[in-house]
């Protein structure tokens, strides 16, 4: 990967900060997040952070977000596909690399969307990329990806339509806004001169990324608006989708846990020695409130862990224990189907009177645990450390 | 830390001879994931429960996660990446990107190759045999689009291009987890922190999948009878009735029992729906030891 410049911001001196925009400067002089792209970016086609074209009219978009199967990887690329005017039989998805340059941007605009004035947005914008990068943050969750990166998408495809409308006016002699984008191919009508996408790339990317594109009229849309087949299925139905439980590294270990099931228990004792003599074990760990085994497969570990009868302990470090604990165990019928009661973890403080209470309800029973051993049962053999009725 | 353990098994998996050095009694599963790499079978709940891990043994939908290797020794197994011929979507698999049907698509492996030994088994199956036989969970809830693809496979249905997203009450319960409550479906009656699926009948703190009548502390594969302790893999438990819809599972369940169970007689093999579902709602008396099964019956092996 090349070394990343902020085009629009050569020479201007000082930036953002760390954070958000302090300042009229600041507002004045932050770049277009967009129009961060590698050095190289012109040779790759490099039209925006986002958007890539190559010489076989491919229209490349990075999503900066996973794909959980909400169909937001999809979305995004629809988002900039439309403004771009790309032909969506040529546009294709790629995850962005865990990089700086790709860090969020766009958090703010899942609340403000673009009702920012523009030299104040972008600024936001761009002081939320330098926090993001900051924090090395490039994260997916609460419906921000669409609703936040989307207006950056929209800003994407349609700066680079700009840039791809600019490059062919250059080359047809003529002025911009005597040509018209459409299908991944810009047009000028009058003198019939047309060329694709992938033609017009390289030309582009050397051109600076407008900050404030114009967008498109919702009522022009031909890509949003409409169902697309999602990126993301067709290798969810042949086996070949990764997950993070396919990754693996060469010589990858894997680790088996038993864990005290409420918060504050910890381990007692282990003796480590059944799993010790099993194939495939490296090592028995002890931690504070759980004991792991590591061997080279998943399965050994937990076959491993499974011989093992580890003690662990639930409410040594609950408040109040002793007396709740005791009475707790007391009340438990004997024998070996009723899993150990486990207690609430924390009681509701005591308010005031004249404040309104609230409390927070407590399912004892909302542990769910295998109860076979060969179930592959994760707590097991844990233990109630209180004295039970004698 | 002893040296391995294992041992050369040849297993025919999607149609080439595959030599693994493994303890005999590791599953499928884990041997398809980790020692032959082939990762589009998931890991889920690792006691048979969900589906995610299932495969084709012999051209039936088994759960590999209770399955040892040994069992298959010899068999013909099929993974989600054997489905595809010459780089061609099988028809099922053509349907679930026609139909747009996985969310996050963890589920969708097994959930494609349960529907797929269904429909080699019943080309045009109704609702019911649908219930019965695919009681694959999907956490995302897209029961709705695997029915409807089904169907699409089955009848040639055109893809609409747009999801109706038409409530599917049948299968409603099927995603409820009740909060340490019983979820029954399918007529099932369970009684204990059991999640149940399709007509099974606990008694007692179980998970069980499929066709199972439990009596007692069980999990159950979705092909087994228990009145029993438990019945999994590597611990069952089975008194002498062990139900089995292949020899596979009946096999497993005779070796891991001592031999009582599973005996030709007692145990029942064939894999028609409406035997199974019979099964299924026998209550918790003892196991329908002389159920008929509609479908081409085998009997089951001592293990």
């Amino acid at each position: 990967m090349g070394k990343w410049t902020r085009r629009a911001f050569i020479g201007t001196g000082t930036l953002v900060g760390g954070g958000f925009v302090m300042g009229i400067a600041g507002v004045v002089i932050a770049p277009g997040r967009h129009g961060i792209v590698s050095a190289d970016a012109a040779d790759k086609g490099e039209l925006t952070t986002w958007i890539t074209v190559t010489p076989d009219d491919l229209v490349t978009i990075l999503i900066p977000h996973c794909e959980m199967g909400q169909g937001s990887q999809t979305g995004l690329a629809m988002m900039a596909a439309e403004e771009m005017e790309a032909d969506w039989d040529r546009v294709r998805i790629r995850e962005a690399p865990a990089l700086d340059a790709y860090a969020n941007a766009y958090m703010l605009r899942a609340f403000t969307g673009d009702s920012m004035p523009a030299p104040v947005g972008r600024a936001v914008d761009y002081g939320a990329y330098r926090l993001a990068r900051w924090f090395g943050t490039q994260a997916t969750g609460g419906s921000m990806a669409v609703r936040g990166t989307g207006y950056g998408m929209k800003l994407a495809g349609a700066a680079a339509r700009e840039m791809l409308l600019a490059a062919a006016a250059d080359r047809f002699g003529v002025a911009v806004d005597e040509c018209r984008a459409e299908r991944s191919r810009v047009t000028h009508p009058w003198s019939r001169q047309s060329a694709s996408f992938g033609d017009l790339a390289r030309a582009a990317a050397a051109m600076p990324a407008p900050d404030n594109p114009p967008l498109k009229d919702p009522d022009a849309y031909t890509i949003r608006r409409t169902a697309k087949p999602r990126f993301d299925i067709p290798p969810k139905v042949d086996g070949s989708a990764t997950y993070g439980i396919d990754f693996t590294l060469p010589g990858m270990l894997h680790a088996a846990v038993d864990i005290a099931p409420v918060q504050g228990g910890r381990l007692v004792s282990v003796d480590p020695a059944p799993a010790q003599a099993m194939p495939g074990v490296r090592r028995v760990v002890e931690l504070d409130e759980a004991v792991a085994v590591v061997a080279d497969s998943y399965w050994r570990a937990r076959q491993a862990l499974a011989a093992l009868s580890p003690i662990l302990y639930h409410f040594e470090f609950l408040p109040e224990s002793d007396s709740k604990s005791t009475s707790l165990c007391a009340s438990l019928p004997a024998g070996p189907s009723r899993p150990p009661a486990i207690p609430p973890a924390t009681r509701p403080p005591a308010v005031p009177s004249d404040r309104p209470r609230r409390y927070n309800r407590w399912r004892t029973r909302s542990i769910s645990r295998p109860r076979t051993r060969s179930a592959g049962s994760t707590t097991r053999a844990s233990r109630c450390a209180a004295p039970t009725a004698s | 830390m002893r040296q391995e353990d294992g041992v050369a098994i040849t297993l025919n998996v999607n149609g080439q001879a595959r030599t693994v050095d493994v303890e005999p009694d590791t599953p499928l599963l884990w041997v398809l994931r980790d020692t032959l790499g082939l990762t589009g079978t998931k890991f889920g709940c690792g006691i048979a429960a969900c589906g995610a891990c299932t495969v084709h043994v012999d051209g039936r939908a088994v759960r590999t996660c209770t399955v040892p290797v040994s069992a298959v020794e010899g068999m013909a197994v099929t993974t989600i990446e054997g489905l595809a011929a010459d780089g061609r979507l099988n028809a099922v698999q053509q349907a679930w990107v026609d139909h747009q049907v996985p969310q996050c698509g963890y589920c969708q492996s097994g959930m494609i190759m349960a529907v797929s030994a269904l429909l080699a088994q019943r080309p045009d199956p109704s609702d019911e045999h649908i219930d019965a036989a695919v009681t694959n969970i999907c956490r995302c809830g897209t029961f709705v689009r695997v029915r409807r693809a089904i169907h699409a496979v089955a009848g040639g249905g055109a893809f609409t291009g747009s999801d109706a997203g038409a409530a599917d009450n049948t299968l409603a319960s099927r995603e409820a987890v009740t909060n340490g409550e019983a979820l029954a479906n399918g007529g099932a009656v369970a009684d204990g922190g059991a999640v149940a699926d399709g007509g099974a009948v606990i008694n007692g703190e179980a998970v069980a999948s499929g066709v199972a009548v439990a009596n007692g502390k069980a999990v159950a594969n979705s092909v087994a009878v228990a009145n029993a302790d438990a019945v999994t893999c590597g611990e069952a438990a089975a008194q002498g009735h062990a139900v089995a819809r292949d020899d596979i599972a009946a096999r497993h369940a005779a070796g891991v029992s001592g031999g009582e169970a599973a005996a030709p007689g007692h145990a029942v093999a064939g894999d028609d729906i409406a035997a199974r579902q019979a099964a299924g709602v026998s209550g918790d008396g003892p196991a329908p030891r002389d159920a008929v099964a509609g479908g081409p019956g085998k009997e089951a092996r001592h293990g």
